[in-house]
């Protein structure tokens, strides 16, 4: 059975700041209407920069990536009979996304008490940086602090400098997609009890839920994990995860331990092809608990591997890992990722097209469903180009309503 | 206010999921109510189980705090997949389940007789989730991987670090949890989907990809632009300051950025800048670029005789983004994490009373469940008798067996 997606009938109202836009987008991706409303002055999240031209725009490359597969419109919320429409579109909505400072969304009546009043089926969800209540509500944000507060940035680095984010904001799409999670059980949980749901999702909290061995250490065993280019094998000892090769780096993990020391097998096995394994032939991986392990011994067999890898190009070692079975992977660069083999055989990147024939390759589906999910991703939309449609089908407007409003401002 | 049973009360999920990303998203569906049924063996344990910390620090696979935290909420039975009975028993459970959820290597649900194809020939909605590292189809689909080191295939190791060294990568397998928020999204809208339709699907999630799109803005920066992206340390192409800043105390930073020349002039002033030549108004974004170190020497020269929460605090209060550079210990002292109730106490038969966390939401109408985690096997006769209907004497013959190891 062939469906163009799994959502269909849905509508989404989208309004706010960069940490809504990618939750947003991953409902449009799977067929929710996701309407995302803009002032007619314009959308400051389209000014952020880096930006390039597309369909003659001088547009943040955020935006560009956030927004594809949602109807735009142009339609000023702080205006009375503005604020009217919004109303009118959230009594047809599903679902709405309003993200941004507590004190903007309580501005302008759109966290989940102010619009689920009457509205008990709509599922509302705020998406701020600190939460909606609590000391640091009206605190300021951004990746890097975000990332920091949620104690991503503390494991991340040398030692001998500061600790160090992605240098590529991480925290929109993560809180994006814990959004999209949350958004979508409510969504169906309100098709089977009739009750919608209020979301009070921090972005703050969502880095921290997406650590994963860092809490626990403080709590059972009263201690701070440190950052270090190189891995932690159990508690103390230390290993590379990434490794020079001849033309870059790869990454490898040597690990120890039942279920995990076999693994290793695969990298020996090939290094003893050409007699470079030498003493890792006689290692029990199986039997070593990581955390009995010696630094003296794990640094030795570190520089075997080291003196393997160097001899050998990324692509020599990605060819040769995928023959042996090694999990290894080559460090890429984003215009490596543009060329991957892997990725074009799974048609994921999809090219779009602005109006004057600029060209790039988009992410398309975020996931594949055998029984026939066509994607049919769509590129970012012009903006403010489903004003009127919009406003027809869903807020019930007339033709002349919207000459009226267009010339009043409240619409563009 | 008495909440509703959680949004997904009711789901049944019948967990193969190992290591985080698939155990992961069991979580989350436990946190709305769902009966997840994790599937491990002693004889085959899935590595958390004996990866520290532990609770008593002596190594022992009930009391991984690592386990733990990514396993809260379910119950656990022990099938010894190896084992054709287990298989058989596996099975039966899978095809019981609303949802399966795995994270195998490609190909090994097939191996053990759990494949997609093989379980809709019995069941026709079947929903079946499956993270892999790279998809279930493609080249390089049967290449096996960790979290830790997928990064480097996405493009995060590349881009972080600093510009005059080794990339560095980072300490978090990030892209695990972000894999789990994902394949969970593309689960619940296929939930529905079958709840309208009646039919199943095998939702087929690829790590790689789902990373990919949180570097979808560099990489049209590539494409339409012309830049190439590269590790920064923390600066940012865009904003000044934007940084790491030394506190006082061992290994204690605060991160510091600046959006607007207007809350330039407010810092500058906070920390009292002083430099020659110059007015404060005319030290915009493009002034401040060019003077970057300078402008760093001078904020960690004032952090640095503070400890990080006063420099928070005094920043935040002038409308400056400041935090401190959170550490383990610092979460459980976190106000604001408190506030939101964020560690919850329950008690555990082996490692005692300790906090689990909250998911990052807080609902209004329904509830959303924190329950400790199970030891291992300990719900074996239970999921066995209520959810298969074996008797005692059926389960007793397949322990015998050695199918329930």
């Amino acid at each position: 059975m062939i469906t163009t997606s799994f959502l269909n009938g849905y509508r989404v109202i989208e309004v706010g700041d960069q940490a809504g836009m990618f939750c947003g987008k991953l409902l449009g991706d799977l067929g929710c209407d996701v309407i995302r409303i803009g002032s007619p002055a314009g959308d400051s999240e389209r000014l952020r920069r880096p930006r390039v031209t597309w369909d003659g725009d001088d547009v943040s490359v955020q935006w560009l990536a956030y927004n594809t597969a949602k109807r735009s419109v142009a339609l000023n919320i702080e205006r009375p009979e503005g604020r009217a429409i919004l109303d009118r579109l959230l009594d047809r909505a599903d679902l709405l996304i309003a993200s941004g400072p507590v004190a903007w969304l309580e501005q302008h009546r759109l966290v989940p008490d102010d619009v689920r009043q009457e509205r008990s089926r709509l599922v509302s969800v705020a998406i701020t940086p600190f939460g909606l209540a609590g000391p640091y509500r009206d605190y300021k944000s951004s990746d890097l602090i975000a990332q920091s507060a949620g104690g991503f940035v503390y494991m991340n680095g040398d030692r001998d400098r500061p600790p160090v984010r992605i240098s590529e904001p991480q925290t929109w799409p993560l809180a994006g997609a814990e959004a999209a999670f949350v958004a979508l059980a409510a969504l169906y949980s309100a098709q089977l009890d009739g009750i919608g749901e209020g979301i009070d999702l921090s972005v703050h909290e969502a880095v921290v839920a997406g650590l994963v061995s860092v809490a626990p250490w403080w709590q059972l065993e009263q201690r701070i994990p440190e950052r270090s280019a190189l891995t932690p094998m159990g508690r103390d000892v230390l290993i590379r995860n990434i490794w020079p090769c001849k033309d870059g780096f790869v990454t490898y993990r040597l690990s120890v331990g039942q279920g995990l020391g076999s693994r290793n097998l695969g990298l020996i096995r090939w290094m003893d092809e050409t007699a470079e394994a030498g003493e890792l032939l006689s290692v029990p991986w199986d039997y070593i608990s990581s955390v009995e392990v010696s630094q003296d011994e794990v640094s030795s067999w570190q520089a075997t591997i080291e003196a393997f890898f160097a001899r050998r190009t990324r692509q020599e070692l990605y060819d040769g890992a995928l023959q042996h079975r090694v999990m290894l992977f080559p460090v890429l660069e984003l215009s490596d990722i543009l060329e991957s083999q892997q990725l074009q055989a799974r048609s994921f990147l999809v090219p779009f097209s602005d109006t004057d024939g600029r060209r790039a390759l988009f992410p398309g589906a975020f996931f594949r469903a055998l029984e026939g999910f066509d994607p049919a991703p769509a590129p970012p939309a012009i903006y403010g180009a489903h004003t009127d449609a919009v406003l027809t089908e869903a807020a019930g407007c007339a033709g002349h309503e919207l000459t009226r409003l267009r010339a009043a401002g409240v619409i563009g | 206010m008495t909440r509703r049973a959680g949004l997904l009360a009711g789901l049944t999920v019948a967990d193969f999921g190992w290591a985080v990303a698939g155990p992961v998203l069991g979580r989350f569906l436990a946190h709305h109510g769902a009966d997840v049924i994790k599937i491990e063996s002693n004889t085959r344990l899935d590595p958390t189980r004996m990866s520290p910390p532990f609770a008593g620090e002596k190594p022992s696979r009930n009391a991984s705090g690592y386990y733990d935290q990514h396993n809260a909420g379910k119950r656990s039975v022990t099938i010894n997949l190896k084992h054709l009975e287990g298989r058989r028993i596996a099975r039966r459970l899978a095809l019981w389940a609303d949802v399966v959820n795995e994270n195998f290597a490609v190909g090994v649900m097939d191996e053990l007789g759990l494949g997609y194809e093989s379980l809709k020939a019995d069941r026709a909605d079947l929903i079946m989730v499956s993270a892999s590292m790279q998809g279930q189809s493609g080249p390089h689909a049967l290449h096996p991987g960790l979290g830790v080191t997928l990064q480097g295939l996405v493009g995060i190791c590349h881009l972080t670090g600093w510009p005059d060294r080794e990339p560095v990568g980072t300490g978090q397998p990030y892209t695990d949890t972000l894999s789990s928020w994902l394949a969970g999204a593309a689960l619940m809208a296929v939930l529905d989907y079958r709840r309208r339709t009646g039919a199943g699907a095998h939702v087929d999630f690829s790590q790689f990809e789902g990373a990919v799109h949180g570097l979808a803005p560099g990489l049209l920066h590539e494409q339409l632009g012309g830049v190439r992206h590269v590790r920064q340390g923390n600066a940012s192409s865009t904003k000044v300051p934007h940084g790491v800043y030394a506190c006082a105390g061992r290994d204690r930073w605060c991160a510091i950025t600046v959006e607007s020349d207007d809350e330039w002039r407010a810092l500058a002033s906070v920390i009292d800048f002083q430099i020659a030549g110059t007015a404060l108004e005319q030290q915009e974004i493009t002034w401040r670029a060019r003077h970057a170190p300078e402008i760093d020497a001078a904020i960690e020269g004032w952090t640095r005789r503070r400890d990080p929460l006063s420099v928070q605090t005094e920043l935040q209060a002038a409308g400056i983004a400041a935090y401190i550079v959170t550490t383990s210990r610092d979460l459980y002292e976190d106000r604001q994490l408190a506030a939101r109730g964020h560690f919850v106490l329950r008690d555990h038969p082996r490692m005692g009373e300790h906090f689990y966390e909250m998911p990052p939401f807080r609902l209004d109408e329904h509830e959303i469940v924190v329950k400790r985690s199970a030891l291992i096997g300990e719900h074996t006769d239970d999921v066995l008798s209520s959810c298969l209907g074996m008797t005692a004497a059926e389960i007793a013959a397949a322990r015998e067996t050695g199918a329930l190891t």
